[in-house]
Protein backbone atom coordinates (compact mmCIF):
# COMPACT_ATOMS: atom_id res chain seq x y z
CA UNK A 1 0.00 0.00 0.00
CA UNK A 2 1.36 3.54 -1.24
CA UNK A 3 1.75 6.21 0.95
CA UNK A 4 -1.72 8.15 1.18
CA UNK A 5 0.22 11.69 1.22
CA UNK A 6 3.41 11.37 -0.77
CA UNK A 7 1.81 8.81 -2.65
CA UNK A 8 5.42 7.23 -3.25
CA UNK A 9 6.92 5.32 -0.36
CA UNK A 10 5.14 2.18 0.64
CA UNK A 11 2.82 3.18 4.32
CA UNK A 12 4.46 1.48 7.06
CA UNK A 13 3.04 3.49 9.74
CA UNK A 14 -1.20 3.13 10.18
CA UNK A 15 -3.22 5.47 12.53
CA UNK A 16 -6.31 5.02 13.59
CA UNK A 17 -7.71 8.64 15.33
CA UNK A 18 -10.82 8.34 17.05
CA UNK A 19 -12.93 12.05 17.18
CA UNK A 20 -15.80 11.29 19.53
CA UNK A 21 -18.07 8.37 17.92
CA UNK A 22 -16.11 8.51 14.48
CA UNK A 23 -13.03 6.56 13.45
CA UNK A 24 -10.17 7.81 10.70
CA UNK A 25 -7.77 5.97 9.34
CA UNK A 26 -4.33 6.88 7.65
CA UNK A 27 -1.37 4.86 6.30
CA UNK A 28 1.19 6.96 5.91
CA UNK A 29 5.07 6.20 5.08
CA UNK A 30 7.73 7.00 8.15
CA UNK A 31 8.69 10.56 6.46
CA UNK A 32 4.79 11.75 6.32
CA UNK A 33 3.99 10.33 9.41
CA UNK A 34 7.00 12.18 11.41
CA UNK A 35 5.64 15.42 9.25
CA UNK A 36 2.18 14.82 10.51
CA UNK A 37 2.98 14.03 14.05
CA UNK A 38 6.99 15.17 14.64
CA UNK A 39 6.83 12.49 17.90
CA UNK A 40 5.56 9.86 16.52
CA UNK A 41 7.09 6.27 17.09
CA UNK A 42 6.34 2.89 18.71
CA UNK A 43 7.46 4.56 22.18
CA UNK A 44 5.18 7.46 21.83
CA UNK A 45 2.54 5.48 21.10
CA UNK A 46 2.65 4.22 24.63
CA UNK A 47 4.10 0.74 24.01
CA UNK A 48 6.39 -0.56 26.35
CA UNK A 49 7.97 -4.04 26.86
CA UNK A 50 7.46 -3.73 30.53
CA UNK A 51 3.94 -3.17 30.60
CA UNK A 52 3.31 -6.27 29.39
CA UNK A 53 6.08 -8.21 31.35
CA UNK A 54 5.22 -6.65 34.35
CA UNK A 55 1.87 -4.95 36.00
CA UNK A 56 4.73 -2.44 37.17
CA UNK A 57 2.25 -0.06 38.70
CA UNK A 58 0.41 -2.00 40.51
CA UNK A 59 3.07 -3.86 42.14
CA UNK A 60 4.72 -0.36 42.86
CA UNK A 61 1.18 0.17 44.73
CA UNK A 62 1.11 -2.87 46.79
CA UNK A 63 4.65 -2.56 48.24
CA UNK A 64 3.67 1.07 48.88
CA UNK A 65 0.28 -0.85 50.50
CA UNK A 66 2.57 -3.15 52.14
CA UNK A 67 4.46 -0.95 53.76
CA UNK A 68 2.24 1.85 54.65
CA UNK A 69 2.87 1.82 57.96
CA UNK A 70 6.51 2.24 58.19
CA UNK A 71 7.69 5.83 56.57
CA UNK A 72 10.19 3.96 55.24
CA UNK A 73 11.72 1.41 52.74
CA UNK A 74 8.49 2.51 50.93
CA UNK A 75 10.21 1.51 47.50
CA UNK A 76 11.45 -1.59 46.91
CA UNK A 77 15.34 -1.35 45.53
CA UNK A 78 17.80 -4.42 44.81
CA UNK A 79 20.35 -3.82 47.64
CA UNK A 80 22.66 -4.95 44.83
CA UNK A 81 22.72 -2.26 42.21
CA UNK A 82 19.73 0.18 43.51
CA UNK A 83 16.99 -0.65 40.24
CA UNK A 84 13.63 0.05 40.77
CA UNK A 85 10.35 -0.49 39.44
CA UNK A 86 10.43 2.99 37.78
CA UNK A 87 13.70 1.48 35.83
CA UNK A 88 12.61 -1.28 35.03
CA UNK A 89 9.60 0.12 33.08
CA UNK A 90 11.92 2.66 32.01
CA UNK A 91 14.24 0.18 30.44
CA UNK A 92 11.80 -1.80 28.71
CA UNK A 93 11.46 -4.53 30.74
CA UNK A 94 15.10 -5.12 31.97
CA UNK A 95 16.48 -5.71 34.85
CA UNK A 96 19.95 -4.26 36.15
CA UNK A 97 22.08 -6.84 38.05
CA UNK A 98 21.61 -11.03 38.51
CA UNK A 99 20.61 -10.08 42.39
CA UNK A 100 17.73 -8.19 40.99
CA UNK A 101 15.80 -11.84 40.33
CA UNK A 102 15.62 -12.05 44.18
CA UNK A 103 14.71 -8.90 44.70
CA UNK A 104 11.76 -8.27 42.58
CA UNK A 105 10.85 -11.88 42.74
CA UNK A 106 7.37 -11.77 42.75
CA UNK A 107 7.49 -9.12 40.49
CA UNK A 108 9.16 -11.64 37.85
CA UNK A 109 7.14 -14.59 38.67
CA UNK A 110 3.99 -13.13 36.75
CA UNK A 111 6.12 -12.00 34.14
CA UNK A 112 7.36 -15.18 33.90
CA UNK A 113 4.09 -16.80 33.49
CA UNK A 114 3.04 -14.59 31.07
CA UNK A 115 6.02 -15.50 28.20
CA UNK A 116 7.61 -18.45 29.41
CA UNK A 117 6.42 -22.05 29.04
CA UNK A 118 7.60 -23.24 31.79
CA UNK A 119 9.02 -21.66 35.34
CA UNK A 120 11.93 -24.10 36.41
CA UNK A 121 15.06 -24.38 34.37
CA UNK A 122 15.40 -27.80 32.31
CA UNK A 123 17.98 -27.22 29.94
CA UNK A 124 21.96 -27.33 30.61
CA UNK A 125 23.69 -25.95 33.75
CA UNK A 126 27.45 -25.08 34.32
CA UNK A 127 29.55 -27.82 35.24
CA UNK A 128 29.86 -26.19 38.77
CA UNK A 129 26.34 -25.36 39.03
CA UNK A 130 23.88 -27.85 42.31
CA UNK A 131 23.07 -30.84 40.70
CA UNK A 132 19.68 -30.82 42.67
CA UNK A 133 17.42 -31.13 39.30
CA UNK A 134 15.38 -34.47 40.01
CA UNK A 135 13.72 -32.01 42.99
CA UNK A 136 12.60 -29.36 40.74
CA UNK A 137 11.83 -31.68 37.45
CA UNK A 138 9.71 -33.38 39.99
CA UNK A 139 8.33 -30.04 41.15
CA UNK A 140 7.85 -29.11 37.65
CA UNK A 141 6.07 -32.33 36.70
CA UNK A 142 3.15 -31.49 39.28
CA UNK A 143 2.67 -28.32 38.01
CA UNK A 144 2.04 -29.57 34.53
CA UNK A 145 -0.05 -32.30 35.63
CA UNK A 146 -2.61 -29.83 37.25
CA UNK A 147 -2.22 -27.54 34.30
CA UNK A 148 -3.10 -30.17 32.06
CA UNK A 149 -5.78 -31.01 34.13
CA UNK A 150 -7.14 -27.67 34.10
CA UNK A 151 -6.68 -27.29 30.15
CA UNK A 152 -8.63 -30.61 29.63
CA UNK A 153 -11.77 -29.24 32.06
CA UNK A 154 -11.51 -25.82 30.12
CA UNK A 155 -12.11 -27.93 26.71
CA UNK A 156 -8.73 -26.44 25.71
CA UNK A 157 -7.58 -29.30 23.42
CA UNK A 158 -4.95 -27.95 21.52
CA UNK A 159 -2.62 -26.73 24.67
CA UNK A 160 -3.40 -29.59 26.68
CA UNK A 161 -1.52 -31.99 23.83
CA UNK A 162 1.08 -29.77 24.31
CA UNK A 163 0.80 -30.02 27.85
CA UNK A 164 0.91 -33.74 27.37
CA UNK A 165 4.01 -33.80 25.48
CA UNK A 166 5.72 -31.91 27.83
CA UNK A 167 4.74 -33.85 30.77
CA UNK A 168 5.81 -36.94 28.85
CA UNK A 169 9.47 -35.23 27.85
CA UNK A 170 9.72 -34.80 31.49
CA UNK A 171 9.18 -38.33 33.11
CA UNK A 172 11.45 -39.85 30.12
CA UNK A 173 13.90 -36.95 31.72
CA UNK A 174 13.06 -38.22 35.28
CA UNK A 175 13.36 -41.85 34.30
CA UNK A 176 16.35 -41.22 32.99
CA UNK A 177 17.76 -40.13 36.22
CA UNK A 178 20.93 -38.51 34.93
CA UNK A 179 20.06 -35.17 35.22
CA UNK A 180 23.37 -33.49 33.83
CA UNK A 181 23.84 -35.36 31.11
CA UNK A 182 20.27 -35.37 29.42
CA UNK A 183 19.77 -32.44 27.75
CA UNK A 184 23.52 -32.52 25.76
CA UNK B 1 43.96 -11.47 17.21
CA UNK B 2 44.23 -8.07 15.55
CA UNK B 3 42.24 -5.10 16.60
CA UNK B 4 41.50 -2.47 13.46
CA UNK B 5 38.73 -0.84 11.86
CA UNK B 6 39.80 -2.25 8.72
CA UNK B 7 38.70 -5.62 9.73
CA UNK B 8 36.04 -5.11 7.83
CA UNK B 9 37.35 -5.00 4.83
CA UNK B 10 39.10 -8.32 5.65
CA UNK B 11 35.73 -9.86 6.42
CA UNK B 12 34.35 -8.67 2.75
CA UNK B 13 36.53 -11.05 1.14
CA UNK B 14 34.83 -14.26 3.01
CA UNK B 15 32.33 -15.53 1.19
CA UNK B 16 29.28 -15.06 3.66
CA UNK B 17 29.31 -18.23 6.17
CA UNK B 18 25.18 -18.54 6.43
CA UNK B 19 25.05 -18.27 2.57
CA UNK B 20 27.22 -21.12 1.31
CA UNK B 21 25.22 -23.49 -0.82
CA UNK B 22 26.62 -26.71 0.31
CA UNK B 23 23.56 -27.28 2.75
CA UNK B 24 21.05 -29.37 3.53
CA UNK B 25 17.82 -27.92 2.09
CA UNK B 26 19.17 -25.10 1.50
CA UNK B 27 17.17 -24.06 -1.17
CA UNK B 28 13.89 -23.26 1.20
CA UNK B 29 15.98 -23.50 4.75
CA UNK B 30 18.69 -20.53 4.25
CA UNK B 31 20.35 -20.58 7.65
CA UNK B 32 20.22 -22.29 11.08
CA UNK B 33 21.68 -19.87 13.99
CA UNK B 34 21.63 -20.48 17.71
CA UNK B 35 22.60 -17.26 19.82
CA UNK B 36 22.92 -18.21 23.74
CA UNK B 37 22.70 -15.16 26.20
CA UNK B 38 25.18 -15.47 29.44
CA UNK B 39 26.26 -12.84 32.56
CA UNK B 40 28.89 -13.06 34.61
CA UNK B 41 28.18 -13.42 38.17
CA UNK B 42 28.66 -10.51 40.48
CA UNK B 43 28.28 -8.08 37.73
CA UNK B 44 26.02 -5.59 36.82
CA UNK B 45 24.48 -6.16 33.37
CA UNK B 46 25.78 -4.15 31.41
CA UNK B 47 23.28 -1.04 30.77
CA UNK B 48 23.55 -0.70 34.61
CA UNK B 49 27.30 -1.21 35.14
CA UNK B 50 29.83 1.34 35.57
CA UNK B 51 32.21 2.60 32.50
CA UNK B 52 34.69 1.25 34.52
CA UNK B 53 33.40 -2.36 35.59
CA UNK B 54 31.85 -2.88 31.78
CA UNK B 55 35.81 -2.58 30.85
CA UNK B 56 36.53 -4.81 33.22
CA UNK B 57 34.03 -7.72 32.05
CA UNK B 58 34.91 -6.68 28.45
CA UNK B 59 38.79 -7.90 29.12
CA UNK B 60 37.57 -10.92 31.71
CA UNK B 61 35.24 -12.00 28.41
CA UNK B 62 38.05 -11.72 25.60
CA UNK B 63 40.67 -13.23 27.77
CA UNK B 64 38.38 -16.15 28.32
CA UNK B 65 37.75 -16.19 24.75
CA UNK B 66 41.59 -16.27 24.09
CA UNK B 67 41.44 -19.54 25.49
CA UNK B 68 38.97 -20.92 23.02
CA UNK B 69 40.15 -22.74 19.75
CA UNK B 70 37.74 -20.62 18.34
CA UNK B 71 38.59 -17.32 18.40
CA UNK B 72 42.18 -17.60 19.73
CA UNK B 73 42.92 -18.68 16.20
CA UNK B 74 44.65 -16.07 14.67
CA UNK B 75 42.51 -15.16 11.80
CA UNK B 76 39.88 -14.51 14.12
CA UNK B 77 38.89 -10.65 14.48
CA UNK B 78 37.96 -7.95 17.13
CA UNK B 79 35.46 -4.84 16.83
CA UNK B 80 35.39 -2.16 19.28
CA UNK B 81 31.96 -0.90 18.72
CA UNK B 82 33.05 3.06 19.67
CA UNK B 83 35.93 3.06 17.51
CA UNK B 84 33.98 1.88 13.78
CA UNK B 85 32.67 4.12 11.31
CA UNK B 86 29.33 4.12 9.95
CA UNK B 87 30.03 2.03 7.16
CA UNK B 88 32.20 -0.41 8.80
CA UNK B 89 28.85 -0.63 11.43
CA UNK B 90 26.35 -1.34 8.68
CA UNK B 91 28.70 -3.97 6.93
CA UNK B 92 28.60 -6.23 10.65
CA UNK B 93 24.57 -5.28 10.90
CA UNK B 94 24.39 -6.61 7.04
CA UNK B 95 26.52 -9.82 7.76
CA UNK B 96 24.27 -10.90 10.70
CA UNK B 97 27.06 -10.23 13.13
CA UNK B 98 26.05 -7.87 15.09
CA UNK B 99 22.81 -6.21 16.48
CA UNK B 100 21.71 -2.72 16.08
CA UNK B 101 21.82 -2.58 19.89
CA UNK B 102 25.52 -3.07 20.19
CA UNK B 103 26.30 0.40 18.25
CA UNK B 104 24.05 2.32 21.01
CA UNK B 105 26.43 4.08 23.24
CA UNK B 106 28.00 2.04 26.21
CA UNK B 107 31.26 1.33 27.17
CA UNK B 108 33.27 -1.85 26.73
CA UNK B 109 31.59 -3.24 24.16
CA UNK B 110 33.29 -5.73 21.83
CA UNK B 111 33.12 -7.93 19.06
CA UNK B 112 34.46 -11.26 18.28
CA UNK B 113 34.89 -13.29 15.50
CA UNK B 114 35.88 -16.37 14.31
CA UNK B 115 37.80 -16.60 10.38
CA UNK B 116 35.13 -18.21 8.96
CA UNK B 117 32.42 -15.71 10.53
CA UNK B 118 30.38 -19.19 11.54
CA UNK B 119 31.06 -18.02 15.50
CA UNK B 120 30.87 -14.71 17.12
CA UNK B 121 30.79 -12.95 20.46
CA UNK B 122 29.26 -9.97 21.57
CA UNK B 123 30.75 -8.66 24.54
CA UNK B 124 28.40 -5.92 26.35
CA UNK B 125 25.38 -5.74 23.76
CA UNK B 126 22.09 -6.43 25.93
CA UNK B 127 23.88 -8.92 27.98
CA UNK B 128 27.39 -9.53 28.64
CA UNK B 129 27.05 -12.54 26.85
CA UNK B 130 25.86 -13.26 23.32
CA UNK B 131 27.50 -15.85 21.57
CA UNK B 132 26.03 -16.73 17.97
CA UNK B 133 27.25 -19.54 15.63
CA UNK B 134 25.26 -19.72 12.39
CA UNK B 135 25.39 -22.71 9.45
CA UNK B 136 23.86 -22.81 6.33
CA UNK B 137 20.73 -24.28 5.40
CA UNK B 138 18.92 -26.46 7.94
CA UNK B 139 21.16 -27.53 10.66
CA UNK B 140 19.48 -26.54 13.57
CA UNK B 141 20.79 -29.38 16.04
CA UNK B 142 24.71 -29.37 14.47
CA UNK B 143 24.51 -25.48 15.28
CA UNK B 144 23.78 -26.25 19.06
CA UNK B 145 26.44 -29.03 18.91
CA UNK B 146 29.23 -26.28 18.18
CA UNK B 147 27.72 -23.81 20.41
CA UNK B 148 27.56 -25.88 23.52
CA UNK B 149 30.99 -26.83 23.53
CA UNK B 150 32.29 -23.47 22.99
CA UNK B 151 30.02 -22.15 25.75
CA UNK B 152 31.36 -25.22 28.21
CA UNK B 153 34.29 -23.91 27.12
CA UNK B 154 33.98 -20.49 28.39
CA UNK B 155 32.62 -21.65 30.91
CA UNK B 156 35.82 -23.05 32.55
CA UNK B 157 36.74 -19.61 32.53
CA UNK B 158 33.95 -17.77 33.68
CA UNK B 159 31.53 -17.84 36.61
CA UNK B 160 28.27 -17.56 34.76
CA UNK B 161 25.49 -15.83 36.66
CA UNK B 162 23.04 -18.91 37.36
CA UNK B 163 20.25 -20.09 39.39
CA UNK B 164 19.12 -23.09 40.36
CA UNK B 165 15.83 -22.84 39.48
CA UNK B 166 15.89 -19.88 36.70
CA UNK B 167 18.50 -20.77 35.32
CA UNK B 168 21.15 -18.83 33.52
CA UNK B 169 20.26 -14.97 34.55
CA UNK B 170 19.54 -12.12 31.77
CA UNK B 171 19.37 -8.82 31.68
CA UNK B 172 15.33 -9.47 30.47
CA UNK B 173 13.69 -12.42 31.69
CA UNK B 174 12.48 -13.23 28.45
CA UNK B 175 15.54 -15.07 27.60
CA UNK B 176 16.20 -16.63 31.17
CA UNK B 177 16.69 -20.01 31.76
CA UNK B 178 18.21 -21.20 28.70
CA UNK B 179 19.07 -17.91 27.29
CA UNK B 180 18.84 -19.62 23.61
CA UNK B 181 17.51 -18.20 20.73
CA UNK B 182 17.16 -20.81 18.05
CA UNK B 183 15.91 -19.37 14.61
CA UNK B 184 16.11 -20.65 10.82
CA UNK B 185 15.57 -18.15 7.73
CA UNK B 186 13.63 -19.04 5.31
CA UNK B 187 12.83 -18.46 1.79
CA UNK B 188 8.46 -18.76 1.50
CA UNK B 189 7.79 -17.16 -1.95
CA UNK B 190 5.75 -19.90 -2.94
CA UNK B 191 3.60 -18.70 0.09
CA UNK B 192 3.72 -15.43 -0.14
CA UNK B 193 2.89 -15.39 -3.85
CA UNK B 194 -0.49 -17.42 -3.38
CA UNK B 195 -1.16 -15.42 -0.95
CA UNK B 196 -1.09 -18.13 2.54
CA UNK B 197 1.18 -16.63 3.94
CA UNK B 198 -0.77 -14.35 6.98
CA UNK B 199 -2.57 -17.69 7.66
CA UNK B 200 0.31 -19.49 8.29
CA UNK B 201 2.26 -16.74 10.06
CA UNK B 202 -0.84 -16.43 12.42
CA UNK B 203 -0.69 -20.59 13.31
CA UNK B 204 3.20 -20.07 14.09
CA UNK B 205 2.03 -17.45 16.59
CA UNK B 206 -0.34 -19.50 17.98
CA UNK B 207 2.57 -21.67 18.91
CA UNK B 208 4.52 -20.00 20.93
CA UNK B 209 6.74 -20.03 17.82
CA UNK B 210 7.92 -16.24 16.70
CA UNK B 211 7.79 -15.14 12.53
CA UNK B 212 9.20 -12.06 11.45
CA UNK B 213 9.91 -10.49 7.96
CA UNK B 214 13.68 -10.42 7.95
CA UNK B 215 13.85 -6.74 5.71
CA UNK B 216 11.03 -4.40 5.81
CA UNK B 217 8.01 -3.73 8.45
CA UNK B 218 4.36 -5.61 8.92
CA UNK B 219 3.25 -6.89 5.89
CA UNK B 220 5.32 -5.95 3.50
CA UNK B 221 7.18 -9.24 3.46
CA UNK B 222 10.21 -8.54 1.50
CA UNK B 223 12.08 -11.14 -0.29
CA UNK B 224 9.95 -13.59 0.83
CA UNK B 225 12.82 -14.10 3.63
CA UNK B 226 11.22 -14.82 7.36
CA UNK B 227 12.81 -16.21 10.06
CA UNK B 228 11.09 -18.11 12.61
CA UNK B 229 12.41 -18.74 16.34
CA UNK B 230 11.48 -20.01 19.43
CA UNK B 231 9.83 -17.74 21.59
CA UNK B 232 10.14 -19.02 25.49
CA UNK B 233 13.90 -20.03 26.69
CA UNK B 234 12.35 -21.07 29.99
CA UNK B 235 10.70 -24.74 30.96
CA UNK B 236 12.18 -26.91 28.27
CA UNK B 237 15.29 -28.26 27.47
CA UNK B 238 17.42 -26.55 24.80
CA UNK B 239 17.21 -30.02 22.84
CA UNK B 240 13.52 -30.12 23.40
CA UNK B 241 12.87 -26.48 22.01
CA UNK B 242 15.29 -27.38 19.16
CA UNK B 243 13.21 -30.56 18.02
CA UNK B 244 10.32 -28.33 18.15
CA UNK B 245 11.40 -25.68 16.09
CA UNK B 246 12.79 -28.10 13.73
CA UNK B 247 9.63 -30.04 13.49
CA UNK B 248 7.61 -26.80 12.59
CA UNK B 249 10.07 -26.23 10.08
CA UNK B 250 10.01 -29.13 8.35
CA UNK B 251 6.04 -28.24 7.94
CA UNK B 252 7.01 -24.99 6.50
CA UNK B 253 9.38 -26.37 3.91
CA UNK B 254 6.68 -29.02 3.35
CA UNK B 255 3.89 -26.08 2.52
CA UNK B 256 6.49 -23.75 0.51
CA UNK B 257 7.00 -27.52 -1.76
CA UNK B 258 3.38 -28.12 -1.62
CA UNK B 259 2.62 -24.28 -2.93
CA UNK B 260 5.52 -23.90 -5.85
CA UNK B 261 4.04 -27.72 -6.93
CA UNK B 262 0.40 -25.91 -6.53
CA UNK B 263 1.42 -22.74 -8.69
CA UNK B 264 3.11 -24.51 -11.23
CA UNK B 265 0.59 -26.85 -11.86
CA UNK B 266 -2.21 -24.51 -11.83
CA UNK B 267 -1.03 -20.99 -12.44
CA UNK B 268 1.96 -21.42 -14.43
CA UNK B 269 2.11 -18.20 -16.51
CA UNK B 270 1.23 -16.39 -13.25
CA UNK B 271 4.29 -17.98 -11.64
CA UNK B 272 6.76 -17.63 -14.55
CA UNK B 273 5.98 -13.91 -15.37
CA UNK B 274 6.95 -13.16 -11.73
CA UNK B 275 10.04 -15.02 -12.43
CA UNK B 276 10.77 -13.75 -15.93
CA UNK B 277 9.95 -9.85 -14.39
CA UNK B 278 12.32 -10.39 -11.85
CA UNK B 279 14.55 -11.08 -13.67
CA UNK B 280 14.37 -8.74 -16.42
CA UNK B 281 14.63 -6.19 -13.39
CA UNK B 282 18.10 -7.15 -12.13
CA UNK B 283 19.62 -7.94 -15.94
CA UNK B 284 18.50 -4.76 -17.58
CA UNK B 285 17.42 -2.02 -15.08
CA UNK B 286 19.73 1.23 -14.83
CA UNK B 287 17.95 2.47 -11.39
CA UNK B 288 17.86 -0.35 -9.20
CA UNK B 289 16.43 0.32 -5.10
CA UNK B 290 17.62 -2.07 -2.30
CA UNK B 291 13.66 -2.90 -1.89
CA UNK B 292 13.34 -3.94 -5.49
CA UNK B 293 16.52 -5.87 -5.50
CA UNK B 294 15.35 -8.05 -2.82
CA UNK B 295 11.80 -8.56 -4.37
CA UNK B 296 13.68 -9.44 -7.77
CA UNK B 297 16.37 -11.80 -6.01
CA UNK B 298 13.70 -14.07 -4.25
CA UNK B 299 11.73 -14.29 -7.53
CA UNK B 300 15.30 -15.24 -9.12
CA UNK B 301 15.89 -17.61 -6.02
CA UNK B 302 12.74 -19.07 -7.21
CA UNK B 303 13.73 -19.53 -10.81
CA UNK B 304 16.89 -20.81 -10.04
CA UNK B 305 15.13 -23.92 -8.42
CA UNK B 306 12.99 -24.49 -11.28
CA UNK B 307 15.78 -24.92 -12.96
CA UNK B 308 14.87 -21.72 -15.42
CA UNK B 309 18.06 -20.22 -15.78
CA UNK B 310 21.63 -21.01 -17.32
CA UNK B 311 24.66 -20.13 -15.67
CA UNK B 312 23.12 -19.24 -12.72
CA UNK B 313 22.84 -21.32 -8.90
CA UNK B 314 21.59 -20.54 -5.59
CA UNK B 315 24.82 -19.62 -4.56
CA UNK B 316 25.26 -16.66 -7.12
CA UNK B 317 21.86 -15.66 -5.75
CA UNK B 318 22.67 -15.87 -2.07
CA UNK B 319 25.74 -13.76 -2.81
CA UNK B 320 23.77 -10.97 -4.37
CA UNK B 321 21.57 -10.71 -1.47
CA UNK B 322 24.61 -9.76 0.52
CA UNK B 323 26.08 -7.53 -1.90
CA UNK B 324 23.59 -5.21 -3.24
CA UNK B 325 22.86 -4.80 0.49
CA UNK B 326 23.47 -0.65 1.25
CA UNK B 327 27.00 -0.94 2.94
CA UNK B 328 28.31 -3.84 0.70
CA UNK B 329 27.77 -1.93 -2.33
CA UNK B 330 29.19 1.35 -0.93
CA UNK B 331 32.32 -0.38 0.21
CA UNK B 332 32.46 -2.34 -3.41
CA UNK B 333 31.98 1.51 -5.47
CA UNK B 334 35.16 2.71 -2.82
CA UNK B 335 33.47 6.75 -3.12
CA UNK B 336 30.97 8.18 -1.33
CA UNK B 337 27.83 7.65 -3.01
CA UNK B 338 24.29 9.19 -2.32
CA UNK B 339 21.03 7.07 -2.25
CA UNK B 340 20.51 7.66 -6.10
CA UNK B 341 23.76 7.30 -6.99
CA UNK B 342 23.93 3.44 -4.69
CA UNK B 343 20.99 2.58 -6.95
CA UNK B 344 22.56 3.55 -9.96
CA UNK B 345 25.68 1.38 -9.10
CA UNK B 346 23.71 -1.03 -7.70
CA UNK B 347 21.23 -1.69 -11.22
CA UNK B 348 25.13 -2.10 -12.83
CA UNK B 349 26.89 -4.09 -10.29
CA UNK B 350 23.57 -6.56 -10.51
CA UNK B 351 23.68 -6.27 -14.84
CA UNK B 352 27.58 -7.25 -14.52
CA UNK B 353 27.10 -10.12 -12.65
CA UNK B 354 24.15 -11.35 -14.88
CA UNK B 355 26.09 -10.53 -17.74
CA UNK B 356 26.96 -14.78 -18.47
CA UNK B 357 23.20 -15.52 -17.80
CA UNK B 358 20.37 -16.66 -19.73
Amino acid sequence: MLCERCKKNEATVHIKEFHGATCETHHLCSECAKKKDPDISLENFGFNLADVLFDVEKFAKTLQGNNSHEEENVELKCPNCNWDAAKIKKSGGRLGCPECYNTFRDLIKSALNQVQRGSVHLGKRPADAAKNTPTLKKAELKKLQDELQKLVAAEEYEAAALCRDRINALKEQISAGNCTEDDK
Amino acid sequence: MSSDSSNADILLKNPVSFLDNSNPAGDIAISSRIRLARNISGHAFPSTASEEDSAKVCEEISAAAGETAVFAHRGALSFTSSEMSKLDRKILLERRLASKEFFTKIPGRRLLVCPQEACSLMINEEDQIRLQVIRPGMQLHQVWKEIDQLDDELGKHLNFAFDNQLGYLTSCPTNVGTGMRASVMLHLPALVLSGQIDQTVNGISKLNMAVRGIFGEGSEHLGALFQISNQSTLGESETHIIDQLEQLIKQLINCEKHARRELMEKKQNFLLDHIGRAYGLLKYSYVLSEKEALNALSGLRLGVYLELFKNLDIRKVNELLIELSPAHLRKKAGIELNDRECDEFRASYCREKLRQTS
